[in-house]
């Protein structure tokens, strides 16, 4: 009986250096860790004068317009096409009449042949 | 009726106004920068069934970070943030520090520092302690000196508690001498002790120039409610 009241108080002792005890938990230790000491500090007035810096010189800044130079000017206009002679003008597209003449023994045989050509501007 | 109208389509007006061109981008720009972001909490229950021990660490006017014990060697502690930082502390003055933009390399003397004998021996905390330091960027071997004032009763609030604790002023002086100007050649560090001896909160500063480092040590704190 004294052996195991001994052997108790010892344990509670134990216990009790235990709960004293610093852990130490390793290279795992960072992941227990929270947060960051090494953040950058935003100076929020540093901020501040910057973006009333940028609103005043948005306020204060001009559009420029730059206007289109002045072109070439009016040409000398549209042309209107002509064909030679009396050919018409269709679709723009002239035609042509010229006439075949073939000489056989029975006699003359004449033959209109058309042709198209693009007119002239 | 009428006049609630009017005003419901100038207000609408407005609104939708400012939803155009430019003045959205002003907008959006300045609540980023004016947002405040939230300090890294931990309740009581998260803190005690946390399996590493843990503090919490303000940097400057950064937000606070949880900060996790990750190795106990040479009686010194090393603490790591998520962000891989990792302070190096022996009988809560830090030592070293490892991932910030200027890093704290070497401090001397450490033997004496009269840290090591409080709060016990207070008696031991009146004598001045001369060290170096080294900083990066080619910045060594800088002297402080500091003095310890007598502990005064303050309280702790932490995790929703209320700890009484006792309150050691550190008071540095920077002995460097310098070719120009120099202001802020002295400032203070504090350190609050519990009841039982343990060290459950500190503000120091490893330079006069450098961001305070405020330190809660929270698992410590949980452990006294137990």
């Amino acid at each position: 009986m004294k052996k195991i009241l001994i052997a108790a108080t010892a344990a509670l002792c134990f216990a009790g250096n235990l709960s004293a005890v610093e852990t130490a938990g390793g290279a795992a230790a960072t992941t227990t860790a929270v947060g960051t000491i090494t953040a950058p500090i935003v100076v929020g007035a540093a901020v501040g004068l910057g973006v009333v810096g940028a609103v005043v010189s948005n306020n204060r800044g001009s559009t420029t317009s730059v206007e289109p130079g002045p072109g070439p000017g009016p040409g000398p206009g549209p042309v209107d096409p002509t064909c030679n002679g009396s050919d018409p003008l269709v679709d723009g597209v002239c035609t042509g009449t010229t006439t075949t003449v073939t000489v056989s023994g029975t006699g003359t045989t004449t033959v209109p042949v058309t042709f198209t050509y693009m007119p002239t501007t | 009726m009428n006049v609630k109208i009017i005003t419901l389509i100038v207000l609408f007006s407005t609104l939708i106004s400012g939803c155009s061109g430019t003045y959205h981008a002003y907008y959006q720009t300045l609540k980023i920068a004016l947002s405040e972001q939230d300090d890294a909490k931990l309740t009581l229950i998260e803190v005690q069934q946390s399996e590493v021990d843990v503090m919490l660490v303000k940097r400057g006017e950064r937000p606070a970070a949880v900060m996790a014990l990750a190795y106990l060697e040479n009686n010194q502690h090393k603490w790591v943030s998520s962000d891989n930082t990792m302070l190096v502390m022996d009988k809560g003055r830090i030592k070293r520090t490892i991932g910030l933009d200027k890093n704290l390399l070497h401090l001397s003397n450490t033997d004496f520092d009269p840290l090591k004998f409080l709060p016990k021996h207070a008696s031991d905390k009146s004598q001045t302690w001369l060290r170096g330091i080294d900083l990066t960027g080619d910045e060594y071997g800088y002297p402080i000196e500091s003095k310890f004032s007598q502990a005064s009763p303050d309280t702790i609030q932490a995790l929703s508690l209320d700890i009484d604790a006792m309150l050691y002023v550190e008071t540095l002086h920077y002995k460097a001498p310098a070719n120009y100007l120099r202001v802020n050649k002295s400032w203070e560090n504090h350190f609050w002790y519990a009841k039982n001896g343990d060290l459950i909160k500190s503000i120091q500063k490893l330079s006069p120039l450098s961001e305070s480092l405020e330190i809660t040590y929270l698992s410590r704190i949980a452990r006294l409610s137990q």
